[in-house]
Parts: C-alpha cells; structure tokens; sequence
C-alpha cells in the first residue's frame, strides 16, 4: 500500500466576495468573478450572482459545489411555486425558502455565505443576509465572503447612523442614490482586492429596479 | 552583601519559555501567527553575472500586510539574497549572515566569496532544524565567477543555472523551464526574470504587486526597486470620500494634571546646548 | 410512529450519530451509554464491526481488541421481528471501501485548450502507485457518446468506473431514439452532480476531471473536481497543470490558435510537466475533438534538454557548496 496517504476534506474554500445595497427604488448586488482554491486560481471570471426570481438574486461564495446545488435546489422549488401559484415568488418568501434550505442541512451543511437582494411587493430594495446554517436578517445592505470583515466596516461608516442609542434607527434602506450606490459598491471591491488575496480580476454588478435588470463589469486587480 | 548585577544577555536565540509555550499550547492555546511572505522570489544566471527578482506582497494569511515590500536583501556588495518564508526570520537570517561576512572582509581584506555566504547561511538553517523559517535564493559573483544558489529552510542547498522558490516558484519556474537557456544578454536575462516574477504574481495568491530586480555583474550591481509595477488600483471614486466624525460627544471635562501633582520647573533647557 | 416520519427521523439521527462520533463529540467512554438510550428511546443502535453495543463493557472490548479505524454504524431494531440488519452509512460505507481513503493507481494532470476548430487535450500515459510508476501505457482520454471527450487524473479504477456510468448515460440517450444527443455540456452537468453526490456520501471517486467537445459548432470546455467543484474556462488544467501549465496558458492562449499551434503549446506545458512533476513520463497522446469527430494520437515522447554547462558540473568555481 503506498505509504503517503492522500487525505481529502468534503469541503473547499474558493473565495470570493459578495455585497448587496438596498435603496428606496432599486437594489444592487455585486461579487467578484475570481475562483480560487488554495493559493491557485482556478477561473477569472466565474459569476458568483444567481438570479432565483424576477425581483430576487442571490450572491454566494463559499464552497462552490455547494453553492451550485444551493442554486439548484432552489431553481426547482421556484419552478415548483410557479407551476402552483402561477406567479414569481417575492423577495421575502424566497428569503424565507433560503433559509429554510440552508437549516435542512444544519449537520451537513452547505458551505455557502449568501446575500440575496432584491424589491419587496412595494418595490422597495430590501436585503437578506445570512450565515452557512440559514440564521438571517433583513438588512440594509451587507457584505459575505473573504473580503466582508474588510469592506463591513467601510460600509457600516459610510451607510449607518453611528449608534442606535445615540439617533433614532434610519429607515432601512440606505439613503444613496442609484448611481451613488454603484460607485460605493465599485470602491468597495477594488479596495478589498487592494487587500484581500481571494478577491479580484472582476466584479460583476448586478442593478435592480423598476425598469427591470441590469449588468455592469469593472475590471480589478489580477494579482 | 550581594551586589546587584544585571544578567548580559547570551547571545543567539532565547529558548526560555520554550518549555511553558509548550504548555500552553497542549492546553489549547493558539500561538500568534507571524507575517509570512507568500512569495515569487527568483534568480538566473545570464552572460556575464546572476539577476536576482522578487514579488513584493507580503501577506498574513488571506490579508496582505504589505503591497511593497523588499525581498532582496544586501548580503554583501557583491552578493544579494531573495527571502521567501517568515519575514522575520528572512530578514534576521540574512543580516546576521551579512554582518559576519563584513567582519570576515575587515579580517581578511578580500572580496566576499558566494560560497562563504553560503556555507554560513545554511549552517546556520541546520542547526535551527527548519526551525528558522526562511528558503533563499542566493546570488552573486565573486573572484570565481557567477553562482546562484538556493537553500531551503533546513539547510539543504543547491547550485543551479536559474532557481525559484516561495509560493509562486512554479508558476515562476514554468517561464524559466520553456525559456531559459545559456549566455543570456543582460536585458535578455531582466526581461526573462521579470516574467517569471510577472507569472508569479498574476498566478499566485500569495504573490503580488511589483516586480524588483538586482543586477550582479563582475564589480557592478544594479538595485532595480519597482522595475514594473504591473498592479494599479482599478478604481477610484470621482466623487471622493469623506469619513465623517459621526459620534456624538455627550460630556466634555478637562482635569488639569498640573493641580493634582507638584511639578518642579527646572531651570534652563538641557537640551539646548 | 408514522413510518414516513420514523426513517426521515432516524435518517437524521444516523447523520447526527456518525457526525458526532466523527468529529470526536463523544467519547468512546459514553458509547455504550449513548447506545442503551437510543435503543430505549427510537429503537437503533450504535454498532462497532457490525456488533451491537449492549454497554461500556461490551464497546470497550469491541473497540480494544480492533487496531483502528473502527468501523461504526448504526443497526435497526425492527419492531416486527428480531432481525438486526444494518444500514448502510456514512462511516460503515468509508470501511467497507479503502480506496475511500487512499487512492491506488492514479494518473497525474490532464490539460485542455479551446481550439479554432475544436478541443485539444494532452495527457501522459503513466499509472503511479503511490511514488512508483508502476504502468506505462494508461489511456486517461476517452470518447464520451458523438461530442464529447473525457479526461481524467487520479484514481484509474474510479476513472473507468465513471466511463462504466457514461456508457449507462449514453445508451439510454440513445434508446430515446429521437435524432438528439447529449452533447459535452450535458455531460460535464451530469459529472458534475456524479462527483457532488459521492462526496455527500463520503465515497467520493477520487479524479479531477475535463470534458471538453464540440456540438454544433459550438466548443466547451470545463472540469470537475472530486468534491464536485466545477468550471469552465478557454483553458483548463487539473493537479499540477494547475501549477505549472496554466500560468503558461494564461499568458499564450488565443482564441483563433491553429491545430499546429495548439499542439505546440500543449507540448511546452507538457514538456514543464515532464521536468518538474516526478509522477509525469515521457510517454504522451494528444486527443483533438472538432465538429468532424474525434481523433486521438498514437503514444509519443517529447525532446528534453538537460546539458546545461551547471547540470553537468554544478560546483564548478564553488568547491565547498557540496
């Protein structure tokens, strides 16, 4: 028998960042397109953003086999909910049904760090974040992934109300405009690639609003 | 009565609190982690001297603590060194080996020689058992002619006709082995070791920012810092960014310390002089 | 209790149960003890080699006179009858197969590039058990139904079990007989849930795999890894192509290279191989798969250079560098 013996773990980190801005008409989700594992990259340009319904799209990193059948999974439940309801599912419900997918595997569970966005049945741009196990918030905005502990605080200065003790709570969603947000969203990642070595190449923006959705790319560092 | 004296510290290493770190960590503690320089460092030799290169991330775990730092070290005037591993230790091990060689030039008036810097480095890396964390590329040229040398952290060396090492060694190496070949012209040779450092960077996560090079021919050296800087920022918001001072100050009280101690004014200003 | 409930329920037990003992949360002390309770409360028992627990006794003596790995498992206490029989699971399935945990003769890197016309791929023909290469004329590219051509690195026996599969897949696309075929996007999806299942399983065969093809005119390439994380890119490497290979695609890669050119790169990248993976040979094909069909070439061997004036006399001018 060969002596070295070759180990394997059922999961892997392929990296990645995700955020997500809520305004009062729109709501804009963004992730970079590097996937890695270890030290290698191993595409340039893989999309990490999953829209799941009309007015619902998910930004994922993590492990990236499961992040593909966490999108799966919920591929087929919202095929499932069109055929019985005859009608997309909302952002909040699909909210929900993310969760619950995630708590089904609480003692396996998908390694996934997942923002969804959307427009809520007002058409307000709401935002959930959550953690691997399906615990989630609907937030503002919010940053997943390798690249979060270092664009969270940049947001949390520039978007929230220093305290709550201090001022009463904002509305929930951010006060920028459209445009403003996508600059922010821009900021955000190719500083984080300044910084973080698992994310760059590209950042794909996905804008979402009344008039329906839209793409933008900016190119990062490839280093 | 005894006198009071202070203990002057042996020199080397202080293994003191080996024995309680050891402890400590049976115990679940976790140790610091060190700045690690997740690295392309690189070396040929061409027609008439060695080329040196180096990547200049330097990383801590997923984060990079430095966008440009230097990874080729001044080992003598004639002899430079690239270090891959734990910074510190590349850092220590290399001007530690400099110092003895400067000592050695004082005693013996001659031009350092690249076996010599060779020879101490690696002892010194057998003795720590891998212990000092530091993998080289070692070059220069001496009375003898050009060398290019590696020597892992254990103490094993090598003597090659073009080297990599650090975590982008085969990304590096990849350019090396499909282009490398015999009596390369100086521009050749930078032009060559710069792709190897490029490959490194641009495929390597441990590895990034810029290219430096240093050139050793026979009584001349070229210290290229930054010879490419291949990673501007992508973005940069037109409208700019304020950081405002959003928390409240709910009390102001200033207590003067000077009513609280005696303070003696001594005349005159002793530094002025 | 309704059957439906009880399996799902004891389902999620077993999980909870191999997961834990997995993770070392009990202690074998507790085992016997976890075991009783669980036969009082649900009727299931945990097993050490297929025998069940009764007490601490009986685990300890279970567990000391075996050399790890134990195997453990869950059995069923049919309420009807007596019959114990064991349900397969996470960690009885991981003993009952060693390859499980060690691969045996496994194949190194495969690399694939687009193409003008099509798909190239390159591997060597080496077979290495463990450090030794022990065989040397390993075909690790295949045909995959009209379109598609598979290649694989790591474990050869898993590899042919997986073409085992494929030809399953095929001839049941074909029994449709209704003029359409799976073409390589197809079959790359479906490796892809193959892998992702069996390392849900904690069996997972043990490749990194690349389906490339052409259908239609249009190419694809992509690749699977043993727990299932998946991609596609105008170039693709698995192992240590990923390392010294891909920089070297990343940089000379075109979109409209001619077949010549192609293979002259594939042979730079296998040529880096050759020199600096110690389990690749010097004995390699090079499979091209377009709209006419596939080709895939005779063994051949790659010109090497080793006369470097320092290979021959590295010390040279350095006496004392050992």
């Amino acid at each position: 028998m060969p002596k070295e013996q070759a180990n394997w773990s059922p999961y892997d980190n392929n990296g990645g960042t995700c955020v997500a801005i809520a305004g009062a008409d729109y709501c804009v989700i963004a992730a970079d397109t590097r996937m890695s594992t270890g030290y290698s990259i191993l595409t340039r340009d893989y999309s990490k953003i999953c829209k799941l319904a009309d007015k619902s799209i998910m930004a994922s990193s993590g492990f990236q086999a499961d992040v593909k059948a966490l999108q799966k999974v919920l591929a087929s439940r919202h095929s499932i909910y069109q055929h019985q309801h005859n009608k997309q599912m909302s952002c909040p419900a699909m909210a929900q049904l993310l969760s619950n997918t995630l708590y089904y595997k609480r003692f396996f569970p998908y390694y996934a760090f997942n923002v969804l966005g959307g427009l809520d049945s007002e058409g307000k741009g709401c935002v959930f974040t959550y953690d691997a196990v399906g615990s989630y918030e609907r937030v503002g905005y919010s940053a997943q992934g390798s690249g979060a502990t270092l664009i969270t605080p940049f947001l949390d200065n520039q978007l929230k109300s220093p305290s709550p003790l201090l001022l009463p709570a904002k509305d929930a969603v951010t006060p920028l405009s459209e445009s403003e947000a996508i600059d922010l969203v821009k900021t955000c990642f190719a500083s984080a690639t300044e910084r973080d070595i698992y994310t760059g190449d590209k950042v794909e923006i996905v804008i979402l609003n009344g008039d329906g959705i839209r793409h933008e790319y900016e190119e990062l560092r490839k280093d | 009565m005894p006198t009071e004296t202070m203990d002057v510290p042996k020199t080397g290493f202080s293994f003191d609190l080996c024995r309680r770190n050891d402890m400590l960590t049976k115990k679940g503690l976790k140790s610091p982690s060190y700045l690690k320089t997740g690295t392309t460092i690189v070396g040929l030799i061409f027609e008439n001297g060695v080329i040196l290169g180096a990547d200049t991330r330097a990383t801590e775990g997923p984060i990079v603590a430095d966008k440009n730092c230097e990874k080729i070290h001044y080992m003598a005037p004639n002899i430079y060194c690239c270090g891959a591993g734990t910074a510190a230790d590349t850092e220590a091990v290399t001007d530690n080996i400099s110092s003895q060689l400067k000592l050695h030039r004082y005693h013996t008036g001659r031009e350092s020689r690249v076996v010599t810097a060779l020879t101490l480095l690696k002892s010194h890396l057998f003795r720590y058992q891998g212990h000092v964390s530091a993998a080289l590329v070692l070059g220069g040229v001496d009375v003898t002619g050009p060398h290019l040398h590696t020597i892992y952290p254990h103490g094993s060396t090598d003597t090659l006709p073009f080297a990599t090492m650090g975590s982008g060694s085969l990304a590096a190496m990849a350019i090396f082995e499909s282009e490398y070949r015999e009596g390369l012209t100086r521009d050749e040779g930078v032009n060559l070791v710069t792709k190897a450092i490029c490959s490194g960077i641009f495929n390597d996560l441990g590895s990034g920012s810029n290219v430096d090079v240093c050139v050793i021919e026979k009584g001349k050296k070229e210290y290229l810092r930054n010879h490419l800087t291949p990673n501007p920022r992508t973005y940069i918001s037109e409208r700019g960014y304020t950081f405002s001072k959003k928390a409240e100050v709910l009390l102001t009280k200033i207590t003067p310390l000077k009513e609280l101690v005696d303070v003696v004014e001594v005349g005159g200003d002793a530094m002025e002089e | 209790m309704i059957p439906w409930v009880r399996s799902r329920f004891l389902l999620f037990l077993e999980r909870t149960i191999h997961l834990s003992i997995l993770f070392n949360r009990i202690r074998t002390k507790y085992l016997g003890w976890v075991s009783s309770s669980l036969e009082q409360l649900f009727g299931v028992a945990i097993a050490v080699q297929g025998k069940k627990i009764k007490s601490r006794r009986t685990c300890f003596r279970l567990i000391n006179c075996r050399s790890p790995p134990v195997e453990y498992s869950l059995l069923k206490l049919e309420h009807s009858s007596n019959a114990l029989y064991v349900m397969d699971s996470l960690l009885s399935s991981e003993g009952d197969s060693q390859r499980t945990q060690y691969p045996y003769v496994t194949g190194t890197s495969v690399i694939g590039i687009k193409y003008k016309d099509g798909i190239l791929m390159a591997a060597d023909m080496g077979g290495s058990y463990g450090s030794t290469i022990r065989y040397k004329s390993v075909e690790r590219m295949k045909q995959v139904g009209k379109h598609s051509l598979l290649g694989a690195s790591g474990e050869i026996s898993d590899f042919q079990e997986i073409l085992k599969y494929l030809d399953d897949l095929i001839l049941n696309d074909n029994m449709w007989d209704d003029g359409n075929s799976l073409g390589p996007k197809e079959v790359h999806n479906y490796l892809t849930r193959v892998m992702y299942n069996r390392r849900n399983k904690f069996d997972p065969l043990w490749n990194s795999l690349i389906i490339g093809g052409v259908k239609n005119g249009h190419k694809y390439l992509g690749s699977v890894s043993m727990i299932g994380v998946h991609y596609e890119d105008n170039h693709v490497a698995t192992g240590f192509g990923n390392h010294l290979a891909r920089p070297i695609l990343r940089e000379e890669w075109r979109e409209d290279l001619t077949f010549e050119e192609g293979v002259k790169l594939l042979e730079k990248c296998m040529r880096n191989l050759l020199y600096r993976d110690r389990s690749a040979v010097n004995k390699l094909q090079i499979a091209k798969i377009t709209d006419e069909g596939l080709t895939v070439s005779q063994p051949y061997s790659l010109k090497t250079y080793w006369n470097f004036a320092a290979f021959e006399n590295p010390t040279v001018g350095a006496e004392g560098s050992w």
